[in-house]
């Protein structure tokens, strides 16, 4: 389960650049739910999957993951824990090594990397396998640099990579929105059925409401740097895409009701 | 197909020359539908040069007929060519055709009854004016009488029913307050025994109860005005020149006029040029004391602002209470309008899709009726007039539509 | 011959230079700058224990292990001071200037009576060929001593390509390429590329040492300015090498690294001959790096341009 309370992180704090990306987030992600973040650009969706993967240091605020608090622990040991596929598909794989030397990393997430062959035999018999069930026929070019690959077959790839040692976290930043209509259908029915497979807890950035309405169990609405709006387990079965948008609608309006507004009102709503 | 208008006295000529086919058949419509939308509601279709007619260019046609004929218009197929008369009269929609009987029968519009009826003209809008029954006055009551912003009191919600005869506007939720009523309250408009109301829950997403038979809905009530009895005038209104629309305080001062009175209250169903208001998205009742809930931020949590001209193109089922006397009891309990001095006037809309009304006296029962039954109602708000200096939205307007009005009888003016 | 042979030589010592620049400019991505510094400090590190009688040997390793000390550092500079890649290495080798003229005390070390790493060697040869000073070859006549030297700089170069290939296959070796490629991908992998770039930059370092160390023994001397331009010949060799093979598998680049540089120290050594002044030399092979870096995109552009792939008009 990953409970996160207080979080905030403001950017480049005291200059006129200050950009507040989270303030006061409370989420908590029970285990074995996939919950998935939306909301308007620059609300800090990605802030907040970076703060929990640990990409930089939270100004205040707590993460916990599994019971641990990891809130000082670095971005590579939260690794272990947390798998994640990013939105550029270049991003999440080694562009110059090839489809199963990129595996074999991710088959030792958390572990220590030793003097071993990487690519053994055995290791290669268990990738082919592996791979086999993603139905792309990467299986017979093992070898091939995985920058050959398209997007959709890298983004894949990584989706697999992350969840090749069971993570108890799967962070998603808006892993499909670089792949064409038709591979990020692909991608995002592998997520879904890999993470109903595995049983995973995962937070996934999406930008389609048609996603964010079909695929996850839960749906948290950012604005912001704020959690404005969750749909858990009983208000999700009800919602759909309209229901997003007009809460987006909504948060719109609300930002328009400004003081010279609520003074109309005040004279007005009676 | 190529298609062509040729607007007459009474009716529109539209003269189709082609194919109509399933390609064609859509866009046909939407064509026709426009008509109608225009406020013409008798349109003689020229098919002298129609080449062909499918079966989705009959269903088409046969289509706008109903739509037609729902609002006392009518539509005639004229000068077919063998082929497309063959065609109609095969599959049993012969009457469609104009034949050499009824080509001079009566397709105008039915003239209003000259006794009765007035137009006047302001603005690019026609209004015209049609006595209902001329001597008929409104009883006003003001329940729960809520000071906006106060906490509220447990037990101050009233119960009322809602039968057909009754129109009302205000703050309220079905049920009681042992089930929760407080945490539900929202706006509410209610006309021939049926209401449609804001749940309060922030969503946004307006119900709707149906009176039916024996079924009269009820609301508890936190604030509500309620007018009981019969309307004297019937206004009707439309552009006379393309994109005028009538302000709603126009509108109130014009029925003002006609019913020589300085306090009304009217039920009005009309197509949207813009809707600007506001309501709750939260229910008042949660309310805590000692909070600053009309204040600005704190206001934000409590009503949302339309932000815009809301809701252009659909229609609007509006209730209102108007007083234009600054010191009279009635003005007391309604909002002032910024532009207008003197007027007060308080009213809530509803927003339905759009459904063409006929022309001429028109029940409010029955078109009521039809607004609720056709789909429930997308947006209540209170309407309001943005007269922020630049920025300013204005005042709600409305393009065609009916407003049934009648003066308040101030000797019925209660609080309870 | 003997320009070939001493070619070889140097080619092959500076092999272990060019495989070291190769760990940090190409499988790292790391603009190391040290490596100047760092082979003047093996240099000098193992001029000063032979001076000072130790085996050779344990000069040489002693030398590989401060260069790894001084890659080390530069890569804590960047790493944990987040000082900029360039600038921590010409931190570190400005300090090296003034460490290498401590560690020798003066700006010259001359190895004139000790023996070098290659003097086992040169013993076995020794016995087997008749005159026991030189043997023949086609005809030439090479001293004992070159050849000797020749074969060592071969087995150690060898066997530090074949120990590098190895490394580079295991899971520690491919999540150190991996850091280079992309080290987000690697820090996503639970690896902490920081201490992977450290590692890294001090294998690189220590190859440089080693190579810094042998150049000392085949020329007889330690020099402080030994060091300089080291990177841009390292580079050129890289460049040439990539140009030989390709860019293909880790192993074929390692061996193209090594022929390169072999084959850069023969250009060279011709080029000296026919009368190039040694001054310009390191000019030379600047401009030869910086046409070897534009010449592709440029000449990409030309090739466009003559086929007409692309019209503005
Ligand atoms: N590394 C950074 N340095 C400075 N500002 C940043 C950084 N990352 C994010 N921000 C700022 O924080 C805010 C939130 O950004 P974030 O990327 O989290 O938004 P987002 O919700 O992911 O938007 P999008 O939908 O565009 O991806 C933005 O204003 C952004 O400019
Ligand atoms: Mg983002």
């Amino acid at each position: 389960m990953l409970k996160i309370r207080n979080l905030a992180k403001t950017f480049f704090p005291g200059t006129a650049n200050e950009v507040t990306a989270l303030r006061d987030i409370d989420l908590d992600i029970e285990d074995g739910c996939f919950a998935a973040i939306i909301g308007t650009n620059g609300s800090g969706k990605s802030t907040l999957l970076n703060a929990v993967a640990g990409a930089f240091q939270a100004d205040a605020g707590s993460i916990e993951l599994a019971g641990v608090d990891i809130t000082g622990q670095p971005e590579y040991r939260r690794a272990g824990q947390i798998g994640r596929v990013f939105q550029n598909p270049f991003a999440g794989t080694a562009a110059g090594m090839s489809i199963a030397e990129n595996i074999v990393l991710a088959m030792r997430r958390g572990q220590r990397q030793g003097l071993r062959r990487a690519v053994s035999r055995k290791a290669r018999e268990e990738i082919r396998a592996r791979v086999r069930t993603l139905n792309m026929g990467l299986e017979d070019r093992l070898d091939n640099p995985i920058g050959t690959l398209s997007g959709g077959q890298r983004q894949a790839l990584t989706l697999l990579m992350a969840t090749w040692q069971r993570p108890k976290l799967l962070l998603l930043d808006e892993h499909t929105a670089a792949l064409d209509p038709k591979s990020a259908a692909q991608v995002a029915a592998l997520t879904k059925e890999i993470i109903e497979r595995e049983n995973l807890t995962a937070l996934m950035v999406t930008h389609s409401m048609q996603q964010a309405v079909q695929l996850p169990d839960h749906i948290v609405m950012m604005h912001q740097g704020r959690i404005i709006e969750q749909y858990g387990a009983q208000r999700k079965a009800s919602v759909r895409v309209a229901d997003l948008l007009n809460a987006f609608d909504r948060v719109r309006r609300r930002d328009l009701l400004d003081p010279d507004v609520a003074a109309l009102l005040a004279r007005q709503y009676a | 197909m190529k298609i062509s208008f040729n607007p007459c006295d009474h009716f529109m000529e539209v003269t189709v020359a082609g194919r109509l086919d399933a390609t064609w058949a859509e866009p046909f419509l939407d064509a026709l539908r426009n008509i109608l939308r225009d406020g013409q509601h008798h349109i003689r279709m020229d098919a002298a040069a129609l080449e062909y007619l499918s079966s989705a260019g009959i269903r088409s046609l046969l289509q706008i007929h109903r739509e037609l004929t729902a609002v006392d218009g009518s539509f005639k197929v004229q000068r077919a060519v063998p082929f497309v008369s063959e065609a109609l009269r095969m599959s049993g929609f012969g009457q469609l055709l104009d034949t050499e009987e009824t080509a001079t029968g009566d397709h105008g519009r039915p003239l209003p009854d000259a006794a009765s009826a007035q137009v006047d003209i302001q603005e690019g809008m026609a209004i015209e004016t049609l006595l209902l029954s001329p001597t008929a006055k409104l009883a006003l009551r003001r329940v729960g009488g809520w000071q906006p912003w106060q906490p509220v009191a447990a037990g101050c919600c009233q119960e009322m029913a809602f039968p057909g005869s009754r129109f009302a506007l205000g703050i309220g939720a079905p049920g009681s307050e042992t089930d929760g009523l407080r945490q539900r309250l929202g706006e509410f408009v209610a006309a021939a025994g049926c209401v449609a109301y804001l749940p309060g829950d922030g969503f946004e997403a307006p119900d709707y109860l149906l009176g039916a038979q024996q079924f009269v809905p009820k609301l508890g009530l936190l604030d509500a005005l309620i007018c009981d009895g019969e309307f004297s005038h019937l206004l009707r209104f439309g552009p006379q020149q393309p994109g005028a629309c009538l302000p709603l305080s126009r509108l109130t001062a014009c029925a003002m006029d006609q019913l020589q009175t300085d306090t009304m209250g009217f039920l009005m169903i009309a197509e949207i040029d813009g809707l600007v208001g506001a309501a709750l998205s939260r229910s008042p009742g949660l309310i805590e004391a000692d909070t600053e809930a009309g204040r600005f931020p704190d206001i934000r949590d409590w009503l949302t602002f339309s932000g815009e001209r809301a809701h252009s193109t659909e229609q609007a089922l509006v209730v209102g209470v108007a007083c234009r006397q600054p010191d009279h009891p009635v003005a007391q309990w309604l909002p002032p309008v910024p532009s207008q001095a003197g007027l007060h006037c308080h009213a809530h809309a509803a927003v339905f899709p759009f459904s063409p009304l006929p022309q001429g006296k028109i029940d409010p029962q029955q078109w009521v009726r039809k607004l609720f039954e056709s789909g429930g109602p997308k947006a209540i708000m209170h309407l309001l007039e943005d007269d922020r200096p630049a920025l300013g939205l204005g005042q709600s307007a409305f393009v065609r539509g009916a407003c049934w009005c009648a003066a308040l009888d101030d000797k019925e003016v209660t609080e309870a | 011959m003997t320009l070939v042979i001493g070619s070889f030589t140097i080619g092959l010592i500076l092999s272990l230079l060019s495989i070291g620049v190769f760990i940090s400019f190409r499988i790292l991505r790391f603009c190391d700058i040290t490596v100047d510094g760092t082979i003047t400090l093996g240099a000098s590190v193992a001029a000063v224990l032979l001076v000072q009688g130790h085996a050779p040997w344990v000069a040489t390793l002693a030398a590989t292990a401060a260069g790894a000390l001084a890659g080390f550092v530069t890569g804590i500079l960047h790493t944990r001071f987040r000082i900029q890649e360039i600038l921590s290495g010409i931190l570190v080798m400005t300090a090296l200037y003034s460490v290498n003229l401590r560690v020798m005390g003066r700006s010259n070390v001359p190895l004139l009576d000790t023996r070098d790493i290659a003097a086992p060697l040169a013993g076995v040869l020794a016995t087997l060929v008749e005159d026991g000073e030189a043997l023949h070859l086609a005809g030439w006549r090479v001293p004992v001593q070159d050849m000797a030297m020749l074969l060592t700089a071969f087995l150690v170069t060898a066997a530090v390509a074949w120990l590098l290939h190895r490394f580079l296959l295991t899971q520690f070796g491919t999540a150190m390429r991996a850091t280079g490629e992309n080290p987000q991908m690697v820090r996503a992998q639970g690896i902490n590329n920081q201490n992977m770039l450290v590692f890294g930059l001090a294998c690189s370092n220590g190859l440089v040492g080693m190579a810094g160390a042998l150049l000392a023994q085949y020329q007889g001397f330690a020099d402080v300015q030994m060091g300089i331009g080291m990177i841009v010949w390292g580079l050129a060799s890289i460049i040439i090498g990539e140009a030989l093979v390709g860019k293909t598998g880790v192993g074929l680049a390692i061996v193209g690294a090594m022929m390169g540089t072999v084959l850069f120290r023969l250009l060279v050594a011709i080029a000296l001959r026919w009368g190039l002044d040694p001054n310009d030399l390191k000019l030379v092979t600047a401009a030869f790096v910086f046409a070897a870096l534009v010449l592709p995109r440029y000449g990409k552009q030309l090739v466009r341009k003559m086929l007409g792939g692309r019209h503005y008009a």
